[in-house]
This record gives C-alpha cells, structure tokens and sequence, in this order.
C-alpha cells in the first residue's frame, strides 16, 4: 500500500514499472564526447612523441608529445613504480584552465622504482623497471609494454588516442560567451580560498593569451573536428540541458593486449564475468547511476565503478588502471571478432592468429593517467592494483555473519520480534537493518519517535543477544527550514550549486532535496560530526551504517543523478568528479565512525556507489536486483568482477530486493549467498516478508542448515579477510585465478572459488536434478564434497546430482580449513569458541592452511594483538607455528579436533606435543562412511605453537 | 583465565557436571548438567554411559567433558559441544526449559536459575522465583479477567443460544408463512385466470366479430401485406428482387453480431437464393426475416440476454464493482438498441397506452375485477418472494459458525473502530475489515469475512478476511485478526506487517473462557 508515499514518488515509481526503462539512459551516440571518441579512425593517430625533448629522474621519463592535427603539447610522463607497475600520464602542456586529477582513489603516493632509460634512438626509448621494460615509440605515437619479455600491452596501437584540449568557445562575438560563462564560474565559486582565485585568474590570462592562439591555430591545423559536434558546447538529454561551459575535453585511449583470451573487471555491469566484445552493441559504459529494475546482461551503467580492467590468456595476465572518474565508456574488441576472410586467411597462412584483446577507453574530461598492471600471474596482478588503492580494513566479524534487513522493518516492536523469532527458531543473526522509514520524514540522523521512541532499548535488547543495529543514512537533504542540518548547511553554504552559486535543488525521498558537497573538507568534518554518539541520539558504537543513494541519485536528473554542469568544492564540475561521489561520502562515513569510537572500533559501512580504492571505507552490494532466477545467476559473476577490483567485500540481496521468491528460489539463494562475502537478506516494501520461516518448516531447516554453514566457516573468511587486508588477493577468486593456463575456465563464472581452497558451484535453475561442475587442476588435483568428503576432479567436467538440501561445495586437496563447529546464536557468541580443523593431504600427503584469530572488532590488532598461524600436515604431522612471532593474542579458544580426510592407512592414535604442556596422546577416530579420521579434542589452545603426530 | 590445557579442562568438566546433588526416591544422586531428573538414571556414575541413541559406550568421565562423542548429542547435555544437543534448566519455582546446547555458555541469560550460563563472562541472577510470582500475578489478572470476561461470555450464549432459538422459530414460523404465501398465490393465479376469461368474453364485444377462418385468412393476409411492404424497402434498387448485396447494407440480419452481414447471413434470408422476388419472398423468406425485423422492434426480448451474456464475459476481468457495471451494462444495451432505430430509420413502438375504450358498467366492472385481482396477485408473488429472501439470510445466519457455544451470534452485524494517526479502522465480524484516512477519501476494503482460522486447539483465536481492495500494482489486500480475552469488546491494534497484509488484533469477552485449556494452561502449571 503505497498511501503515504507522496505523489510524486508514486509518479516517478508508475513510470517505471516493469523492466529497466532503457530510454531513461543514454547511448553512446546519445554522448557528444563517446560519439566522437568511438569515430576515431585506426591507424591514423595524429600524435608523436618529441624524443629530443626527453629528460629523466630515478623513476620517470619526462617527454613531450605532440599533436599534429591541432598544434597542440602535452607533457608525457612514465613512471616505474615498485611491485611491477608502470604508470603513465599524460596532460596539456599549458592547458587554459587546470584540468581535473582524480583524488582520493589512490591509497598513498604510489611507491616509485628505478626507472633505467635502456635504449634511446630517433624513434624511440626503451626503459626497464626491474625485470619489466617498456617501449615507447615516437610516431607514430605508441607504448609497448613488456611483462618479462613478453609483450603484454600495447597503448595506442591502434591509434585511438584523443585528448581534445580546452579552447574557447568559437564564436568571434565581441562579448565571447564563453568567457561570460567563465566569469560566472569565478564568482560563483564562493567556497573556494584565495589558492582557488589565484589559479581563476592564471586562467583568465592563459585564456586571454590563448585567443590569438586558437584563431592562429584554425589557420594552421585541420583541427580535431570537436567543434563541429553538435553536442561540444552544450547538450540536451531528454529535458536536461548541459550548459557545458568547458566545451569539449574527452580523453581517449586504446589497449592491445596480444597473447589475451578474455578481459575482465571494469565494474559495475549486470553481465558476465568474462567481457564481452562491444563490436555489435553498446560499449561498457562507467557512469554510477541509480538504475530502476536493472536487467541483466548488460553493458549499462549500474551503481558503482572501477575502471581497471584485466587481460588474462593462457601465458600471461595483466591489466590497465584507467584513472579517470568522469562517465567512461569502453570498447572491446577481441580476436574472436575477426571476420571470416581474416578466419578463412589464418586458417590457408596456416597460422591460427594469436589470440589478442583490443579495448578502448573514452572519458569525458580529466587527463590520462594510467597504471599498468604486469602481473604474471592473475594474483600477482590483482595485488598489484590493491598496492595502488588499497585493500579493506580487516571487517568486524559480525559483519561477514549474517544480516537481515528489509524496507522497513515498521517499529522497535518489530525489530525486537525479528530477533526473537531468530531465537524461536534457532537460527543465528548478527544484524538488523533499518531502511529509510525509521527517520522523522526522510531527515537522517532523526527517528520516527511514533514508531522509535526507545531506540536505545532497541539496540540494548539486540546488543544483549550479541547482534547489531544496522540503519541507512543516505546524502540527499531534504529541504525543511524545520531541519538543523538543512539549516546548518544552507547558512554554511555546503550544499552543492548550481553554475550561479545558488543551491542546487533536486527531488529524492524526501521530496526537494540538496546535497552536501563532501569534497569539501569542511563539510566531510561537518558531517563527521554528526554520527558523535552524543549528537546522533538513538545509536551507540553497536550501530553501523548503510549508504545508499550516493551515486548520487536525482529522482528528476537526467538519467535519475546530478546535472553535470553543478559545481563542487574548488569549482569543479560535477561531470569531473561524479564516478568518485559514492566513494568520497563513504569516506566520510568511514572518518565519522573511526572518529566514534576515539579509533579504536572497526566501522562497518555499506554503499552502493564505489569507485576504485571503496573497499578501503565499505563493502558493497549489488544494488536493487530482482528476485527472479537470472539475478540469483548474475551474483556471482557480479561479485567475483568486484572482488578482483579490490572490492572483495561485496554481496547481493538474497532473496532478491524486488518481487517476491518462490521457496525454492528462496532456498538456491541462501544457498548460493552464504558463499559471497557479505550476506544480508533485503527486500522491497511491496514484497511480502521473507524471513526463513515464513514459508514452511521445509524452507526454514534448509535455510537453518545453509545458515550453520556459513557460520561454521567464519574462521575462514575471517583468515581471508586478514590476508586481503594484508596482501590484497581477493577473497573471491575467477577459477583462473590459481589455474592461469585451464583456458576451459576462463568463461566459467558460475563458479567461485572462495579463497583458493573451496569451490562453489551456483544453483540457479528451477528443478534442477544435476549440474555440470567444472574441477580445476587438469585431473590432477582432487576436490571434496565438504559434507560427504566424496572425492572429484579425476574428470574435469562432471555432472554433480543436487537436491533441494546442497548446492555443490568442495574443499581442495592439500588445504587446511578452519572452522567453528558450535553455531551460536551470532558471531558474538562463539569468539571464545573451539576449533576444528579440516585437513585434505595431497597425493605428497601435503595440506596447508592459515589462520587468523584476533579479539574480532577491534583495531589492537594494529597494535600486533593478533595470532597468525600457519598449519601444515606433512609426513603425517600437524603443525602450528606462528607466522608473526611478535603478535599475540590472548585468546580463550582452543582446538577441538582435527578432521583429516582420506587419511593415511593403520592410524590408531596421535600425540600432541607442546613447549607449554609437554606432551600428550590423543585419540583418534576413523568414520569410514566419509573417510575421515578425527583427532579427539587435542584441547589445545590455539595461542600455542604444536605438533600433533599421527602414529600407526 | 578460561583455558587449562587439556586435562585440567576435562577434570574441570566432570568437577562441573557433579554440581547438584538433587534427591530421588530418597537416596542422592549426583545430577548431570543439563539432565533432568527424570533422565538421571540413564547418567549413572556407576558404569559406562551409552549414548542415548545406542550408538557408543563412552566412560563416564566422557559425560559434560566438552567434546561431543555421541553421534545424538547425549553425552554433553551440560556443554555447548553438541550441535544437535540440548540442555535442561531446571528453573527450580518456575517452569523447566530446554534450551538448544548452543546457548550454553553463550553470553546471554537462558535459564532463570542461571544455570546455562556457569562458565562465561556473564553474570546471571536466579530470578526464577521473581517471575513464577510475576507469572502467577499475570495468570491471577488473566484468571481474574477471564472470570470477569467469562461473565459476559455466559451472556453472549445466553444470548447467542436466544436468538438462535429466535433465528429457528423464525425461520420455522418464515417457512410456514412461505408455505401459507404459497398458496395464496395460487389461489389468485386460479382467480386471476377465471377473471381474465370472463374479462375476455367481455371484451369481446367491443371486437370485430370473430371468424376464425376469416381471421386466419386475415391475417395471412396481413402478414403477406407486411411481408410485401418490407419487400418493397429492402429492394432499395426497386428491380422486383432482393439481392444478397441489399440485404448485406442492413445491420438487421448480422445474425451473430459481428458487425458485417456475410453473405451467408444473406442467403439465409433469402430462402438459399442469390437474388429473390416479391412472390417466393412472401411464400418462402417471410417466416425467416420476420422475427428479425421484430426483434430489431423490441417486441423480442432475446436480444437483450445475448447482450447482456456478452457483457457477462466482460466483467470477469473487471472484478469486483459488478453492481457499477451493471448498471453501465444496461445503459450499453439502451444506447445499441436505439441504434439499431436509428439505422432502419423506424421509432421503438411507444408504450404509451391508447385511450381506454368506453365500457358498458357490467364490462366496467369485470375489468376493474379483473385489475384489482391481477394487482392481488401481483402482491401474493411479491410477498412470496420476500419470504424466500429471509429464509435465505436466516438459513445462511443459523448455518454461520458462531462459535462452539454460539459465543459469537451476537457481534454479527456489529462493527468495532480503532484509530491511529492517520487512519480509522473497522472491524466487523462475519462482515468485513476496512480502513479510512483520517484525511477523507473513501474506505478500503482490508477484506471480507472469509473464516476462523485460529489452530485446531483454539479455532476462534485467528479470523481471516480476503478479498480486499486491490493493491496497487499487488494483490487484493488480506487482514488477519487475533482474538483474545477482553471484559469488553474493542480494536485493541492494527498493523500492516507486509504491504497489504493487514493484523488487528481484538478483545472480546466472547474468548474468555476459564474451563479451556488456554487460558488455563499457566495457572495449572504453577
């Protein structure tokens, strides 16, 4: 019943009702800038590199590259940096006003290497960093990357480069518009110090001095054509207009990467994971919009993006990070594409053509910066990107548990009856959330007194059972002189504006609303300051946060987010900064909550925009999917393209937020979400409740089950976690990941490995009787059913029969997993608890596995309070040892048994020996029903080293 | 510190499981954590234990040792060791719980002797004293309620059980007047009959003398004359034949009201000829383009249950106004029958009545006999009718399920109110549920009566209403009411926990009944 929604909303929902409203979005061609990038011809590149004006420091080459067609320089610098990573950068040489470099993405100042300039003739220089070199050739102008000494990328092969500088307007009016436009641009500005006049005022000289230039130029240079595009000064879309008052300033690159079956990443996409060729359609296009009912298989914008990409075939992987956060759109092409006359030519050459991916970058204004990622290897690569932005704070345990949400949980009577049942039913429960309907009329950082009047209770009663409160807080304002924050930000003038300096006003829940500009430092303390436990009344340090909406989302602008001619902080336009909005308000969140707590508690955030470097603040989820069977199937590759973005984090409302599920969909999903890191059960308004057992006692034992699981594994993740924290490898991982050359499994993404021991198989096909599974290792490695400990992978490709009760879930030979046996009634509850070790040998009688325990929430672990061990089951001994000797935490837990699958033969008992306790037998147990062996209780705590013995 | 390394943790273990001592059959008995005393016997220290499933001996120092051996969870009925395990508090002066051995030890309070909780950081008080007293002042007030409720209840069966013996006495009393009406309609049907024939020979008179050969003949040759008139308008081209073409022109004979006259249609009409003159036309087509033309007139009624059956299949996807449509459906079929006029260009046959003719006083008379009669029995079918009503509404009363005492025949036909902030709700019993803003509009149906649906022990606990207004862009919406013990009738709440699922929840003296064992279960128990 949607009574209370106000009309507007109802309007705009009515609109949009059944599927995705495509026309709401635009096109490439719909896109003055991707229209003229995507017309580029190949091989026509107008650009050379200057070599004599090379000049060099330790770890970049500083050179001049020209533009024939336009007269115009730029200054080119390529930099070695440490972990094999090149960067290269490339801006006017003297723009007419300053061009946007994207902030904050970054984790640090990437860590320069020495840069060895190897060879250097008239056309071109070869330079080294480390064992990797790279080429760059004069005209035309080109970059050859070498991994090793294979090539592995090639930049502007194809010559698809574009960097429209800025220029003034053409128009030989007296009183030149455009410059009209500029001075408003100044005055508005109001936010902006004295720094920000100055450079204003550079860039009214470079602007004056300029003219002559540019009116010169049009006689010399044939021009790059912008001007002649309709859309080069301004634009419409649909009833937005775009005043563009910078006029045309896309940047445009192109990627070879020889040797490459399949690019991936450049997240958010409903599509698979393996990227497909944009030959036929629509490039991928990378602007975060709030999309109504997204389908699937699509390259449309979603939420959130990460524009690095990664090349992967059977020799090599590597990647580009295209650092840039103004819309994107990206080409690809593959070799797969070749026509039938190049098929027919290769085949009579007798030469299959080596296979090569072509991708093409276009941005709509900012500069080129781009990393290149050399691998070799798929996690050498991955982690070479997390060592530019970042990897996720090690998350409170609690919120890799379970959470359970919906759009709205109507009262506090509510909240406390949704535990209860938890309880009633026995089911474990970390979280509860609470969508936008708690507040006072959409007004965040206020509660709906009628239907919260004691939210502390609430959260007392929760926190008492070992769970938390999770509520939304979302950056839209809505405007009501009744509001302090409207208030306080329309006298301090913190809301983004408009090009004449008045507030920006747009349409969200609320109704009217505006939007605090975070990139401005005053307002990030500003809002910092609000979550202060003695300011957001109703919340304690037990209560965590939910962003939404922060891509940002304008119910009525265009294509539902922010015009792009508004101005930020330091008088940037929004079409500048608008892929980093979402991260820059998570940023602040994150501040907000580590300031909470005098930094001493993990903060635990949610968003649904990110750009890259987001999982340095929050986890992510998939957005507003469906609950049909097709968005239960695109979870898995949607995440798995996260997690190698750095965005390892991430889940998809279980159940599916729209519509309602039918059990057994209901059932798939549980058993699907308990292997994707963040797990939250969400739902729409309209749908009818969903939790466990609200369907039949069949559902809620299965779900119970697929619950347990996923607690039972906690130890796991959080050992996962701690290593992504550390070293930046996903957590979850494409099957090529660990297997680079099985080239059967570089399309497959219905499957995930989980760390590099599980691998699971999705479910996602009504009365389904048996799945095929695809078992890494070429034959050679075997695979356990984690319940059964049945053993596969001596065929690659197998069907696996399913029931209602388990999807497909396999531990690897020659892996130690830890787990928790004792589900409790939350995470909370079993952090004193023991632990069980599940250890497959290896043909060598090999097994290896890590585990991190630490006090679970907060940052002492910092502080070097914290175990790490690693286990290793060789020559028929179990071993701990610590990894990092000086850490250590004090914890209660202790080792309850050891599983050992398909155990050597004659084993009739064991002994533990300790530096503490000396030594000891143990008993053991042989289960021939699943071939497991079970060392009874070695009772040992997990804070000492020890070598348990197995004895025949 | 909580860890003792192995073998102190296992003395700890058995130390922990020896407690309590409780007495049985006079002798002590150490008891197991987590067993009842029931169960003792099967923990005896004085040999192995068997895990209650028979699976495996275990030593009784195995019992509560926090590992679990037994494949049913037996041998850890005081530790957390056991996923599928439970655990027994005895909450000595309250009522004993089993709680899942995953709340053992777990940090939160379970047991209110305290007893899950002997070895965690928590502090737990006994407080199963302070609630059986908590409990038995509740179950004192519910008694106390129920009592007073019951007072009421015993009324409303009194009540119930009075108009139950009313609704049958009238419904006897309904059935003998049906009977009784019945007849009286007959006899003025037979009245009827014998008046309109002396109204008839009457009449007679004042009619043309009757010569049945010559009327016959008469209007034989009437009808030839009609028929020969019609001839003449549908040959519109005045060739001394109709065609198929002339009488495709003519929306009359689309026999099934498709729109066109096919040709088929046409030569239905025309007697199987293509073309067909004034003569065979009179003899043979006549008899078949007669009652259309008449129809066309509105001197038969047919055409109006053909229409009335097409807008039938139209409001089956309407749904639930049918009144509404109805009413339109009738003013579709005025509005196509005046078309029809329209094209044949001829005016619907006036019921205006001619000028009553001047009788003698005895032919008076007999027909003021013999309307003042036909009205009697006009009245005799209408009372009759009426009767037949009410049966049907008693029956349906008396066939309701008021309740195992008729407890509830007396809220039937009531309605109870609740309101919040913004909304007025209403609950009728056996009626239906609704919900009107307070800011105007019109009501919505939350749903209509559909049955009590409470468990099988307490039926009269839950009603259902279905078939509410339709939600936007959802289904029709449902309410569910939960009914419990009250001195006094009222709409205590009304929630909507999903989008369109409506719960109230109501008190009413009708289910406060002290002898069922709901109300009752607490007060025996403690």
């Amino acid at each position: 019943m949607a009574l209370y929604l106000r009309l507007g909303i109802i309007i705009f929902f009515v609109s949009m009702v059944g599927s995705v409203p495509r026309e709401n979005f635009k096109t490439c061609e719909q896109s003055s800038f991707c229209r003229r990038c995507r017309k580029v011809e190949h091989g026509k590149t107008a650009y050379n590199l200057l070599l004599n004006t090379t000049t060099q420091n330790d770890s970049t080459l500083y050179v001049e590259l020209y533009n024939k067609d336009t007269g115009v320089y730029y200054n080119v610098e390529f930099t070695a940096l440490k972990h094999d990573l090149f960067r290269l950068h490339i801006n006017e040489k003297s723009p007419l006003y300053p061009r946007y470099e994207v902030e904050y993405a970054l984790q640090d100042h990437p860590q320069v290497s020495q840069l060895i300039v190897v060879e250097k003739t008239a056309t071109y220089i070869s330079v080294a960093n480390g064992k990797n070199k790279a080429i760059l050739y004069a005209s035309p102008f080109k970059i050859d990357v070498y991994s090793g000494n294979q090539l592995v990328i090639s930049t502007n092969a194809r010559g698809l480069m574009r960097f429209e500088h800025l220029r003034h307007k053409p128009e030989p009016k007296p009183e030149q518009p455009g410059h009209a436009d500029q001075s408003e641009q100044t005055d508005q500005s109001e936010p902006a110090e004295q720094l920000d006049q100055q450079d204003q005022t550079v860039q009214q000289d470079q602007k004056n001095e300029k003219i002559e230039n540019v009116e010169l130029n049009d006689s010399e240079f044939p021009g790059d054509g912008a001007e002649n595009d309709p859309g080069a000064w301004e634009e419409n879309f649909k009833n937005h207009h775009d005043a563009k008052p910078y006029g045309p300033e896309a940047i445009a690159l192109d990627f070879s990467f020889p040797g490459a079956e399949h690019v991936y990443g450049i997240p958010e996409h409903a599509d698979s994971f393996a990227l497909k060729s944009t030959k036929q359609s629509e490039p991928y296009r990378l602007y975060n919009l709030d999309v109504f009912e997204y389908e699937i298989n699509e390259r449309m914008s979603l939420y959130g993006a990460v524009p690095v990409l990664y090349a992967h075939g059977k020799k090599a992987t590597s990647g580009i990070f295209w650092h840039n956060a103004a819309e994107t759109w990206i080409d690809i092409v593959s070799s797969a594409d070749n026509n039938v006359v190049q098929s027919i030519v290769n085949f009579v050459s007798g030469t299959a053509k080596k296979p090569q991916v072509d991708t093409h970058f276009m941005s709509e204004s900012g500069v080129i910066d781009v990393f290149f990622l050399l691998g070799p290897q798929p996690m050498d690569t991955f982690q070479q990107y997390a060592q530019i932005t970042g990897s996720a704070h090690l998350p409170p345990i609690f919120s890799l548990a379970y959470h359970q949400s919906r759009w709205n949980y109507n009262d506090q009577e509510d909240v406390q009856q949704i535990s209860d049942n938890y309880d009633k039913y026995d089911l474990p429960l970390d979280v509860i959330w609470l969508d936008i309907e708690y507040t006072d009329g959409k007004k965040y950082f206020t509660w709906d007194e009628r239907k919260f009047p004691n939210p502390l209770d609430m959260v007392r009663n929760l926190t008492s059972k070992g769970r938390k409160l999770v509520v939304i807080i979302d950056p839209h304002i809505k405007r009501d002189s009744n509001y302090f924050l409207h208030n306080d930000a329309t006298d301090n003038g913190y809301y983004v504006k408009h090009r004449d300096g008045k507030d920006y006003e747009g349409w969200c829940w609320p109704g009217a609303s505006s939007y605090l500009d975070f990139f401005d430092p005053t307002v990030r303390k500003y809002y910092m300051g609000l979550y202060d436990l003695s300011k957001f009344k109703g919340t304690t340090s037990d209560v965590h946060i939910w962003n939404d909406m922060n891509e940002p989302s304008v119910f009525n602008g265009p294509e539902v987010t922010m015009p792009k001619d508004l101005v930020h902080y330091g008088g940037w336009e929004h079409r500048d900064v608008h892929n980093i909005n979402g991260l820059v308000y998570t940023m602040a969140t994150y501040d907000a909550l580590f300031m909470r707590s005098g930094g001493t508690l993990r903060p635990f955030i949610l968003s649904r925009s990110f750009f890259a470097g987001s999982q340095r603040f929050a986890a992510v989820w998939t957005g507003d999917n469906a609950a049909d069977w097709e968005h239960l199937r695109i979870s898995f590759p949607m995440c798995l393209s996260l997690s190698i973005s750095g965005i390892s984090f991430c889940g998809a409302d279980v159940g599916g937020f729209f519509k309602n599920p039918e059990s057994e969909l209901f059932i798939r999903w549980y058993q699907a979400g308990i292997w994707l890191p963040f797990f939250r059960q969400h739902s729409h308004i309209e749908t009818k409740r969903r939790e466990p057992w609200t369907f039949n006692n069949d559902v809620l034992n299965i779900v119970r089950e697929s619950l347990r699981l996923r607690y039972s594994f906690l130890p796991y993740w959080y050992t996962l976690f701690r290593e992504h924290e550390v070293n930046g490898s996903p957590v979850l991982r494409p099957i090529w990941a660990h297997y680079p050359t099985e080239s059967e499994s570089f399309a497959i993404d219905d499957q995930i490995l989980v760390g590099d021991a599980i691998l699971v198989k999705s479910v996602y096909q009504q009365s389904i009787t048996e799945v095929p599974v695809y078992f890494p290792g070429e034959g050679k490695v075997a695979w356990y059913e984690i319940e059964t400990m049945e053993k596969y992978g001596a065929a690659s490709l197998v069907q696996i029969p399913v029931t209602l009760h388990k999807i497909p879930v396999f531990q690897r030979e020659g892996s130690i997993v830890p787990r928790k046996m004792r589900v409790r009634r939350s995470s909370v509850a079993m952090k004193n608890d023991p632990y069980t070790l599940v250890v497959i040998a290896n043909q060598q009688g090999l097994a290896m596995g890590n585990l991190y325990i630490d006090d679970e929430a907060s940052f002492e672990y910092r502080h070097g309070k914290y175990l790490y061990l690693r286990l290793l089951f060789k020559n028929n001994k179990l071993t701990s040892t610590m990894l990092q000797k000086l850490a250590n935490y004090n914890t209660r837990s202790w080792l309850e048994r050891v599983n050992i699958v398909n155990p050597p033969k004659g084993i009739t008992k064991a002994t533990i020996y300790s530096k503490a306790l000396g030594k000891a037998d143990l008993e053991v147990k042989y289960n021939p029903s699943n071939n497991v062996l079970t060392i009874r209780k070695p009772g040992i705590n997990m804070g000492e080293e020890w070598i348990i013995d197995l004895i025949a | 510190m909580w860890w003792f390394g192995p073998l102190t943790l296992t003395s700890l273990a058995v130390l922990a499981s020896f407690g309590r001592h409780v007495t049985q059959a006079g002798v002590q008995v150490p008891r197991v954590r987590g067993v009842p005393v029931s169960k003792s016997s099967l923990y005896s220290p004085d040999r192995d234990f068997e895990c209650l499933d028979g699976s495996l001996q275990l030593p009784y120092s195995r019992l509560n040792d926090d590992y679990c051996d037994c494949g049913d969870g037996s041998d850890e009925p005081g530790t957390a060791a056991c996923a599928n395990g439970s655990f027994y508090c005895q909450n000595s002066g309250y009522q004993a719980l089993y709680i899942p051995s995953s709340r053992v030890n777990d940090g939160v309070c379970d047991c209110c002797d305290a007893s899950d909780e002997y070895a965690s950081n928590i502090q737990c008080v006994d407080n199963c004293h302070e609630l059986r007293r908590k409990a038995w002042l509740e179950a004192q007030r519910a008694a106390e309620l129920a009592k007073e409720g019951n007072k009421i209840r015993l009324e409303y069966i009194a009540l119930g059980k009075q108009l139950s013996t009313e609704n049958k006495a009238k419904l006897a009393k309904l059935r003998i007047d049906y009977d009784e009406a019945e007849l009286i309609k007959k006899e003025r049907e037979n009245e009827k009959t014998v008046i309109e024939e002396r109204e008839a020979l009457a009449l007679e008179k004042y009619k043309s003398p009757p010569q049945s050969e010559e009327q016959a003949k008469a209007e034989n040759q009437n009808s030839a004359e009609e028929a020969a008139q019609f001839f003449q308008i549908l040959d519109s081209d005045k060739s001394g034949t109709i065609t198929v073409v002339e009488l495709q022109t003519r929306a009359t004979f689309d026999k099934d009201h498709n729109g066109e006259v096919s040709k088929e249609e046409a030569l239905y009409f025309l007697n199987n000829q293509e073309e067909i003159t004034q003569q065979e036309f009179i003899d043979f087509a006549w008899a078949n383009v007669k009652p259309f033309l008449m129809l066309e007139k509105g001197v038969f009624k047919p055409a109006e249950n053909v229409e009335r059956e097409h807008l039938d299949d139209i409001e089956v996807g309407e749904g639930e106004e049918e009144e509404d449509l109805d009413e339109e459906g009738e003013d579709v079929e005025d509005q196509g029958r005046a078309s029809e006029f329209e094209e044949t260009g001829q005016a619907p046959e006036t019921e205006a009545a001619p000028e009553p003719p001047q009788y003698d006083e005895e032919t008076q008379a007999i027909v003021d006999e013999a309307s003042r009669i036909r009205d009697r029995y006009r009245e005799a079918e209408r009372s009759l009718q009426e009767l037949q009503t009410e049966i049907q509404k008693l029956e349906e009363r008396t066939e309701r399920d008021y309740g195992s005492d008729n407890e509830f025949a007396s809220l039937d036909g009531q309605c109870f109110e609740h309101e919040d902030l913004e909304y007025v709700y209403s609950f009728c019993p056996y009626g239906r549920t609704s919900q009107r803003s307070k800011n105007g509009g019109s009501e919505v149906s939350l749903g209509q009566w559909h049955d009590w649906v409470g468990p099988s022990s307490n039926r009269y606990s839950m009603a259902k209403f279905d078939r509410g207004h339709t939600c936007w862009n959802g289904p029709a919406r449902t309410c569910l009411v939960t009914l419990r013990c009250g001195v006094e009738n009222k709409l205590l709440q009304v929630s909507e926990p999903s989008r369109c699922e409506y719960a109230m929840e109501f008190a009413t003296p009708a289910l406060c009944n002290p002898e069922s064992n709901v109300s009752g279960k607490i007060h025996d128990e403690l």
